[in-house]
């Protein structure tokens, strides 16, 4: 009886640890973040902390000078995904007659997922000669 | 032979790049020692990006981007030597009439 009852818990217990290793086994494997890729994001402010929602914001890659460009929505949000770990970057943001002060993205910052809010500040007016025709 | 890069993006509104938009780069005053500038013409990027070669000379030049069912927009760009000059443009519906 003692046997049948010893048996009984020991499959119960295989039991348990099958479906749980099973469990383990199923679950989605996660892919190994890439070291060299990283990201940037940050929300841009008018002066007075308010998002600013069309506000352009350029980000300059300082090994080719190439630039990329955001327009920044409602939230005043911006991002820039798949930025190399090993190139310095330089993030400014204009709107209107306004300007923030230029940030860099350094190879020393470590982050993965940078964020660096930008503040736009009036005065530092751009040249800017757009027209619509 | 010396160049400049006159590189933009093209979006349009709300801040969507315009792939496939059109960029012109017309001469307002041709490089020095050149009469005549013979316009150039790409077709934006998956980006919206394009960019342009043009001689490391003094000149001016019109670049104006134009996208289907959008207003055009033209900016003007002052090349002082070898530089690199980026532009964003930021392209608004066509209003239809109201019949």
């Amino acid at each position: 009886m003692l046997n049948r009852r010893l048996f009984a818990s020991t499959l119960l217990g295989l039991l348990l640890a099958t479906t749980a290793g099973a469990q383990w086994t199923n679950k989605k494997k996660e892919k190994p973040r890439d070291p060299t890729i990283r990201s940037l994001q940050g929300i841009v402010t008018l002066p007075d902390e308010t998002p600013a929602e069309g506000a352009v914001v350029k980000l300059k890659n300082l090994k080719t000078l190439q630039v990329r460009s955001y327009i920044t929505q409602k939230d005043g949000k911006y991002q820039f995904q798949n930025l190399s770990t090993n190139i310095d970057y330089e993030v400014n943001s204009d709107f209107k007659e306004m300007s923030s002060a230029t940030r860099t993205l350094s190879v020393f910052d470590s982050r993965f997922e940078a964020i660096i809010n930008l503040k736009l500040e009036p005065g530092k007016e751009k040249k800017d000669d757009t027209k619509s025709n | 032979m010396p160049r400049a890069v006159i590189a933009g993006t093209v979006f349009r509104d709300p801040g969507f790049a315009a792939a496939g938009a059109l960029a012109l780069l017309t001469a307002l005053e041709p490089p020095a020692g050149e009469k005549r500038f013979r316009p150039q013409k790409v077709h934006t990027t998956a980006r919206g990006e394009f960019f342009f070669y043009v001689p490391a000379t003094p000149a001016r030049y019109r670049v104006t981007a134009s996208y289907s069912g959008h207003e055009a927009q033209e900016q003007a760009v002052e090349i002082h030597g070898e530089e690199r000059v980026d532009l964003t443009f930021n392209l608004k519906p066509l209003v239809k009439p109201v019949k």
